[in-house]
């Protein structure tokens, strides 16, 4: 099975250059962020929006750009998987268990390899600074943010997981269409003044598009002050480590349940 | 003995019955034909044999099993369901080594032999994306026998093949019979079934009839 394992790693290599290649067009070419910008801030102008929001509405685009390759491209895995086209594969399989926990590994190597492809070209990007050494405030930085190695990618194999449940239940042509609504849904959460919605989403997979601000030099108590950095990663990251945990448990349950019943089509 | 039974088998799918209260029987060790026009419902019986959809009404049996969402399919099969997916930049013998390491059951020189049975070089390198239909055909028919299965699902196995590899395809049909498989193959055309088949049925807007009508093509 070696070879069936390159294969996957190869296509999981493809996204990871996808997305490595628009971070670093996004972070090198200054052309891209203002027209980005521009024009983000004349459709936000139609809606009449103060500058405050725009920024961060900004930043909050700048999070799905940095979700599509994933959500895309990982839209309805699952469910061509488990479809007629691979049935060769399938009926050899002797534990069909073992098979649907092969395939979870897999969206979470997915979500690992586009994690590790932002995080490289963020290197690249500020490798010149890394030269002119570090201060300790960069520090600080770095180890505030430090928790998110493990978070990203974890949310990300979450958001894969609520994508690929929902395509199991629609037809094959709509998985795109999931898989950026599913960004659009995480745009809009943040936005909604329900104090429920507000309390879930910190527990959420979305909580850690805080990454969003690593690269971003800013003082401590800005940070602090402004994002909740001191909150979110000292006050609630093991709850968010186990929030993701149990969204899991509680997915792969479902979806497991889901495919045990479904029609291999 | 019936080595594959169906009793009031029926399916529908978003509100359409796509097989409607099909009762069928195959005895061991027999070859059988499924003859039917386009979007008749041979592929989805195909399926329902091999497990793949989950009846509606009726019950699949395969070797006296019900097979069921625990055990959906049958422990020794082989398949073709329309077009078989391989690794388009693998070998072909480099694909059939993938799928037989699922199972663990064969060795390399088994791989070879059966590549060398329907017609293939097992030492061409060429990449499976380069073969032309018919050697992606005669790759499919080598995965589907290659384990030496006791029941053989083959959806218009001949397709794409030449009247020389038609003959082979007779040919490796009746000694995997020889053998003891049980097959049942899937096509519209009646002179691709009387290669090697002994009886067929005929399937009309998923519903099975014993015997093709000959005027029906």
């Amino acid at each position: 099975m070696k070879k069936d394992k390159f294969t996957s790693i190869r296509a999981f290599g493809i996204l990871a250059a996808i997305q490595f290649v628009l971070t670093l067009l996004f972070l090198f070419l200054p052309v891209m962020r203002s027209s980005f910008s521009r024009v983000i801030t004349f459709a936000l102008s139609l809606f009449e929006l103060s500058g405050v929001q725009e920024i961060q509405i900004l930043k909050d685009l700048l999070f799905v750009i940095f979700r599509i390759p994933l959500l895309l491209l990982g839209a309805g895995y699952l469910q061509s998987r488990y479809s007629s086209s691979e049935a060769n594969i399938l009926i050899r399989q002797v534990s069909m268990w073992k098979y649907y926990l092969k395939n979870l590994a897999r969206l979470y190597l997915m979500s690992l390899c586009n994690f590790f492809a932002i995080l490289i070209a963020l290197a690249i990007y500020l490798l010149p600074d890394l030269f002119m050494g570090l201060t300790s405030q960069d520090l600080l930085f770095l180890r505030q943010m430090s928790p998110l190695i493990i978070l990203y990618p974890l949310s990300g194999f979450v958001l894969l997981l609520y994508v690929n449940l929902v395509t199991l239940f629609t037809p094959a042509k709509y998985n795109s269409f999931i898989g950026l609504s599913a960004i659009l849904i995480n745009m809009l959460l943040f936005k909604i003044p329900l104090v429920i919605i507000q309390s879930w989403i910190q527990y959420s997979p979305l909580a850690a598009q805080s990454f969003n601000y690593i690269g971003t030099q800013i003082s401590v108590n800005e940070t602090a002050a402004s994002i909740g950095i001191e909150i979110r990663l000292h006050g609630n990251v093991l709850i968010l480590f186990v929030s993701l945990l149990v969204q899991i448990l509680f997915l792969s349950v479902i979806t497991s349940k889901k495919l045990r019943t479904m029609d291999y089509l | 003995m019936n080595y594959v039974e169906l009793k009031n088998y029926g399916k529908e799918i978003q509100g359409r019955r796509v097989l409607n209260n099909i009762n069928l029987e195959v005895p061991q060790n027999q070859i059988v034909g499924l003859l039917g026009r386009n979007a008749s419902g041979k592929t989805m019986l195909l399926r329902a044999i091999s497990g793949l959809i989950r009846p509606t009404s009726g019950t699949v049996k395969v070797r006296g099993n019900i097979l069921t969402s625990a055990h959906p399919f049958p422990q020794s099969m082989g398949i073709i369901i329309e077009t078989v997916n391989f690794w388009p930049h693998y070998s072909g013998f480099s694909c059939l080594k993938i799928l037989a390491g699922i199972k663990n059951t064969i060795d390399d020189a088994k791989i070879k032999d059966t590549l060398q049975r329907v017609g293939l070089d097992p030492d061409d390198k060429m990449p499976v994306r380069k073969y032309s239909m018919g050697m992606k055909q005669r790759l499919a028919i080598a995965q589907a026998i290659m384990e030496e299965p006791e029941l053989l699902l083959l959806d218009e196995p001949t397709n794409s093949l030449d009247t020389q590899s038609r003959g082979i395809f007779r040919n490796i049909m009746l000694e995997e019979n020889r053998r003891g498989a049980t097959i049942i193959i899937a096509s519209h055309i009646r002179e691709d079934l009387e290669l090697c088949c002994k009886s067929f049925y005929c399937i009309e807007n998923g519903e099975i009839q014993k015997e093709a009508d000959n005027g029906m093509i």
